[in-house]
């Protein structure tokens, strides 16, 4: 049976566990402890307390371990004494069974826990004093959640554990870190996170605003994500609207990890969410399939341009012609005009003549049969000429309308 | 009992040490002795501020080794650590001294009865 004695080398044991700090200042801190422990139960025994019960009233005493653990390791890891102390009880478990302040973390997951890629761990500032000041540091062999802990204080911030990952915050809590010498704050935290190894890849840290963080690089992805809205091309149709974004997304693509990016046309708009960076590759590639769609139409106005120069000089050549042959026509209408006339001054002269003839021949008259086979012959070419002006004159009437519908053409194309 | 705070813990533990060199467990005793058991310093605020003390150098240290009473005197006994004021500590304290005083005949101008508080209430009367 172990003796009551061996109960205060217990529970020394359980508190120098939980001391972050190297371990020959564990020793020292155990030591002074034991002599705190084993005085206060000697005045017990004096008083006739029985010694079990001596034991407990001492042990009981000196508070609760983990949080007398965490205040003697943070008064050994702090540097600059005017610095206040920061309330270490802000230290909250988002996650059941895990107490960050007695670092009795259960890395065991459990149903419902968080997803790993959403953990974030933030130390709000809570000082005035600006966090490119250098301190001295000496944390040696410290779990590396502790140290950050630790480091934050050093600053005048405190931690504050908004929701933690289990595997991750576990494996931070038993692998120690050493960060010493004279550096200021980022110093440290990239110091720190250099020692994070296997969590190398997935961790990240931001100081920015007066807040520290220590996150998974997903979740400090995600929380850049910004969403814009854009107007729809005027150029895509119906029918290409679906395939614009997911043209757009396998571009982007090719370059970025689009894991929280979302690329989606609704009702006329164009809504991508993404981080800046994708964001400024989605927009610069819509400006450039805009701009491309801008030539393509500038090209389309212009070809359509030089068609219609070459219909109207088409035209202008054809109603040219027509002109020159309605002017050819008209023309001939005019002479052969002139002919008939002067024939059918030669018919009312060679009509008189027979007239003559008939009345008194004339001794040179050709004979009257003569004249009436001139006569006939004559009416023969009036009917001729005849025809030959109402053809010409059908013809130019025809031209005339021709000319006059391709001088109006265009006029009456929208129309059609 | 009152539990001291932080800025009245390091001029009380500083005062105990004035008047000689201490160990946690006769600091804690001793607070409670002067202060007729009024005061109590936690083992969670005395040893870190014990440790605060040291690391700005306002106390000095040194192990003892002690033995029970009545223990074999071939054995092993535990460790004690002892806390020693230094020059620094000395000035430390005499400052805070001070600053405890100034504090105190400010605040006795409110809670003493004074000159003042007759002027004030002939000057109401008047």
């Amino acid at each position: 049976m172990p003796s009551s004695r061996d109960s205060i080398s217990g529970w020394l044991d359980v508190l120098t566990s939980m001391l972050a700090l190297p371990e020959s200042q564990r020793l020292q801190v155990r030591d002074e402890l034991e002599d705190h422990l084993r005085s206060r139960v000697d005045d017990l025994l004096i008083t006739g307390t029985p010694e079990p019960e001596a034991i407990r009233i001492a042990v009981a005493e000196l508070g609760e371990t983990a949080e007398l653990a965490k205040l003697i390791s943070h008064a050994h890891t702090r540097i600059n004494p005017r610095r206040r102390i920061m309330n270490i009880a802000l230290i909250t478990a988002a996650v059941a069974g895990l107490s960050i302040g007695g670092y009795s973390l259960n890395s065991a997951p459990s149903a419902g826990e968080l997803d790993p890629s959403m953990q974030v761990v933030t130390a709000a500032i809570d000082s005035n004093e600006p966090a490119d000041e250098t301190r001295m540091l000496d944390i040696v062999n410290m779990p590396m959640l502790m140290a950050f802990d630790a480091i934050a204080d050093m600053w005048g911030f405190a931690i504050d554990v908004h929701s933690l990952d289990p595997h991750i915050v576990g494996d931070l809590q038993h692998r120690n870190v050493t960060v010493a010498g004279e550096m200021t704050l980022a110093r440290a935290i990239q110091t720190l996170k250099i020692q994070s190894l296997q969590h190398a890849s997935v961790l990240t840290t931001e100081i920015n605003g007066g807040v520290i963080e220590l996150l998974t690089r997903d979740e400090l992805i995600r929380r850049t994500v910004i969403t814009r809205v854009s107007l729809l091309p005027s150029w895509i149709t119906t029918e290409q609207r679906e395939g614009y974004a997911e043209s757009i997304g396998r571009i982007v693509e090719v370059k970025y990890d689009l894991d929280y990016t979302s690329i989606e046309v609704v009702n006329g708009a164009v809504i991508v969410a993404a981080p800046p960076n994708i964001q400024d590759e989605v927009t610069r590639l819509m400006m450039e399939l805009e701009a491309v769609a801008e030539t393509q139409q500038e090209q389309a106005i212009k070809a359509q341009e030089i068609a219609k120069r070459e219909k109207d000089l088409l035209r202008s050549k054809a109603v040219q012609n027509l002109m020159v042959e309605h002017e050819r026509i008209d023309s001939e209408v005019r002479k052969v005009t002139e002919v008939l006339e002067e024939t059918l001054v030669g018919i009312q002269s060679l009509i008189n003549q027979i007239e003559q003839e008939v009345k008194a021949p004339h001794p040179n008259s050709p004979g009257l049969e003569v004249l009436e086979g001139f006569l006939e012959a004559r009416r023969g070419q009036v009917a001729r000429y005849r025809i030959q002006i109402t053809k010409n004159e059908a013809r130019r009437d025809f031209l005339q309308k021709k000319i006059f519908e391709s001088e109006y053409a265009h006029l009456f194309e929208g129309l059609e | 009992m009152l539990t001291l705070k932080q800025d009245n813990s390091e001029l009380v533990v500083l005062s105990v040490l004035a008047a000689g060199a201490s160990y946690g467990y006769a600091i804690s005793k001793d607070i409670a002795a002067r202060s007729d058991g009024h005061f109590k310093l936690s083992a969670s605020g005395m040893y870190p501020l014990l440790t605060k003390l040291e690391k700005n150098g306002l106390v000095t240290t040194d192990w003892e080794e002690v033995k029970a009473a009545g223990a074999d005197p071939e054995s092993s006994g535990r460790r004690r650590k002892w806390y020693t004021l230094s020059a620094k500590g000395q000035k430390q304290l005499s400052r805070r001294i001070e600053m405890h005083r100034q504090m105190q005949s400010i605040l006795d101008g409110f809670v003493l009865p004074a000159s003042g508080n007759a002027h004030t209430e002939s000057g109401l009367a008047g």
